[in-house]
């Protein structure tokens, strides 16, 4: 160690800097991190089809493994980026860029670190293979020197490209990691996230599986029919495109009320309905406050970039950096986007019990589509969402009124018998059709 | 919940009847370690209170909470209530569990007496008693133990009764009548263990709790039903817990988390069957019994419980 008289030590002891990167983030979000690795391992290699791909996530009281088939790690990526911790500069000017998740360099490394004190990494790339074992509390008692050293390895020959993959085993895991890995409702809460978060690579053939369940693709809906489209809007600042996609949602369920934003695809925030995007947390806010009137509101903000680092996510790829420009930026065309969903909205909720419950079952009957990346690019520009208006005009050239009467039970019966149906409703119908005809009276 | 006294006559259930007497003879057990008559004792005793009879007479437990969830019938269980010391809680068991006092009472006997299947509730539940309870409470709760009758229906219903708590891999094997007791046991300790860990991972080494497995009973008096439960230990109570070597003096206690469930399975007798069975009871070599119609299972069954078999006699109340 360097002892020399002008010297303050500044550098980190290696069990402060583990404590300090595995605190700001949730187990959870661990494993997405690493299954975010995968799907970047198909990316890099410019891949837009996940076919034939598959992530393999086994966890337990004892143990958290995950096995790919995403192209593996190269051995000198693996020497001079992977595992370093911070992306070094020089590793930002790779040509081969893609819109990948990985950005800060912290990921992976955080995520085991994370879970317990013992991994073991192998990795086959096209033409390289090692293993690394890593015990931390033997790397931990040295502080001066942050190498990993290579188990074994192989370099300069020619592996096949679906034998390319990486796999990653960690043991001796942390108790309450343990405890986790072991109870059924946090499995099901992995499942639920993983869900959320990877359905646009399912959806593109991505094989995915947790305790060898399969994870199924489940994207939200928005209602995409000749009387209502959704709003769109899409732009282009400094290397970031940003799509953002609001409308109504089929379904109103409050939970699922909100904003939605991803960076390069990778699920962010969620059902957000907060100041954050375009809500009001208090009163005294000018914006509009949360109710269950808007329950059908749904808003989505994809940001794509080759640079993920401009991307306005934190390190935990949990939550918004709200100060980052590009988000500033943004934040008004969501308000825009959010004034014009929720002004027909309000207009909706304007309108007599009856008109609106007629209009709402008609949101629900239309035509919609399931949202992601993909559909949302997809989708014609579009920033007039009205359909309150229109459809109560529609009505008004011959308004229909409800008629509600009761009758004894024994005659509606013997109606229905003659009429051939099942339905009290239907029995009103045709009887009412029946004297109109009798009658004349078209 | 509400309304089943209306399908069941409570007093009329051998089995049930049989377990509530293991009961009394495990608490007789215990209360040589713990002084179990400053418990309260919580169940959901319906309008008949057996359970709440039995153990007050017993054990003599001032404080005893019945949980019902029949609000809108309060006159008839505070008319058929037989003890002054029972307090109603009127509210569906996870609602009275949260509001019940847990400060002023450390040591608690839970029965949950539910007659639904397992429930994401009551694995919830679980969690509530356990992280409120004290080394030396105990609790157990009974479940109805049916799926629907063809498999290939069961997994949806599973499924949606456990919500969260249903094991993501759950398959149609898993559900089969020789595999679904081991399966759904397998989620409950899976509960109670997590809890237990939880607990235990913030706790100095003389808090630490330990849960014993006690009883894991199977029993049909109509509806096929699971008891399951047991006691919670701290390191010095677990220690006299094991000298007292419970499963060497009772023989339906299963302290092995891996063991079937002990079956309370008993075919109705005559009173001329029971005085042929006494008089050839105890005895080694069970297929030495002689009554005609019973089989050998059946035998045995009797010959395992007849010491706790309740003889019903018709008799009048009023004269």
């Amino acid at each position: 160690m360097d002892r020399r008289g002008n010297i303050v030590q500044s550098g980190p002891t290696k069990d402060f800097f583990i404590s300090m990167i595995t605190r700001d983030i949730s187990l959870t979000d661990a494993i997405i991190e690493l299954i975010d690795n995968c799907i970047d391992g198909v990316k890099r290699q410019g891949k837009e089809d996940f076919d034939n791909y598959t992530i393999d996530i086994e966890l337990n009281s004892n143990f958290f493994s995950i096995k790919d088939n995403c192209g593996g790690i190269d051995i000198n990526i693996a020497r001079e980026y992977a595992f370093k911790f911070g992306r070094p500069k020089e590793a930002n000017k790779d040509e081969n860029r893609a819109e990948t998740t990985g950005t800060f360099g912290i990921g992976m490394k955080r995520a085991l670190f994370k879970m317990g004190s013992h991994f073991f990494i192998e990795s086959t790339a096209l033409n390289s293979w090692f293993k690394l074992e890593i015990d931390v509390p033997v790397w931990a008692s040295d502080d001066d020197n942050w190498d990993f050293e290579f188990t074994d390895y192989k370099e300069g020959i020619e592996n096949k490209e679906p034998d390319c993959g990486t796999y990653i085993k960690v043991t001796n895991l942390y108790p309450s990691i343990s405890n986790s890995f072991s109870y059924n409702p946090y499995i099901n809460e992995v499942i639920n996230k993983v869900k959320g978060r990877a359905s646009y690579v399912i959806n593109n053939g991505m094989t995915i599986k947790i305790n060898n369940v399969k994870v199924e693709s489940n994207f939200l809906k928005l209602v995409n029919d000749g009387f209502i489209k959704p709003y769109k809007y899409t732009f282009t600042n400094d290397n970031v495109a940003v799509i953002i996609v609001a409308g109504l949602a089929p379904d109103t369920d409050p939970a699922q009320a909100g904003w939605y934003i991803y960076c390069n695809n990778r699920e962010i925030v969620a059902a957000d309905k907060t100041s954050l995007t375009t809500w009001k947390d208090r009163d005294d806010d000018e914006s509009i406050k949360y109710h269950n009137d808007y329950a059908a509101f749904r808003g989505f903000v994809f940001f794509n970039s080759k640079f993920p680092e401009l991307l306005p996510w934190n390190t935990s790829k949990n939550g918004i950096d709200s100060s980052a420009y590009i988000y500033q930026t943004t934040k008004q065309h969501m308000i825009d986007a959010f004034k014009t969903v929720t002004g027909e909205i309000k207009k909706l909720y304007s309108k007599d019990d009856e008109l609106r419950s007629e209009i709402l079952s008609t949101l629900k009957k239309s035509n919609n589509i399931e949202l992601n990346y993909y559909t949302a690019y997809s989708l014609p520009e579009n920033t007039v969402v009205k359909f309150v208006d229109d459809y109560t005009t529609d009505i008004q050239k011959d308004p229909e009124v409800r008629i509600i009467y009761s009758k004894p039970k024994s005659e509606v019966e013997a109606i229905k018998q003659k009429l051939n149906v099942k339905s009290n409703k239907e029995v009103g119908i045709l009887t009412f059709e029946y004297y109109v005809e009798m009658e004349g009276l078209e | 919940m509400p309304n089943t006294d209306i399908k069941i006559n409570y007093y009329l259930r051998p089995q049930k009847s049989i377990e509530r007497k293991m009961f009394c003879h495990l608490f007789r057990e215990l209360n040589s370690i713990f002084n179990l008559k400053g418990y309260r004792y919580i169940g959901m005793g319906a309008k008949y209170f057996v359970d709440f009879m039995v153990f007050h007479r017993e054990f003599g437990f001032n404080k005893m909470i019945s949980i019902e969830a029949d609000k809108e019938n309060k006159e008839k269980y505070e008319f058929n209530k037989p003890l002054n010391c029972i307090e109603m809680e009127y509210s569906y068991s996870s609602e009275a569990l949260s509001q019940i006092d847990w400060v002023g009472y450390k040591n608690n006997i839970i029965w949950m007496d539910y007659d639904e299947p397992l429930k994401e509730f009551m694995l919830e539940e679980i969690r509530t008693i356990i992280s409120k309870s004290k080394s030396g409470s105990m609790f157990f709760f009974s479940y109805n133990n049916l799926l629907p009758k063809h498999v290939k229906d069961r997994l949806k219903a599973f499924k949606d009764n456990l919500g969260g708590y249903c094991p993501p891999n759950v398959n149609n094997q898993d559900l089969t009548d020789k595999n679904k007791d081991k399966y759904i046991k397998q989620i409950i300790d899976n509960v109670i263990d997590n809890c237990i860990n939880i607990i235990n991972n913030s706790s100095n080494e003389n808090d630490k709790l330990f849960y014993e497995q006690l009883v894991y009973f199977l029993y049909r008096d109509g509806a096929e039903m699971i008891t399951i439960g047991g006691i919670l230990l701290n390191k010095q109570d677990k220690e006299k817990f094991d000298m007292l070597n419970l499963s060497s003096s009772l023989d339906f206690v299963v302290l092995n988390r891996t063991a079937p469930p002990y079956s309370l399975v008993i075919p109705p007798l005559t009173y001329k069957e029971i005085n042929a069975l006494l008089q050839q009871l105890p005895c080694t070599d069970i297929t030495k019994i002689k009554l005609p119609g019973l089989q050998e299972e059946q035998l045995r069954q009797i010959a395992k419980l007849y010491r706790y078999y309740p003889f019903y006699m018709e008799a009048a109340s009023f004269n």
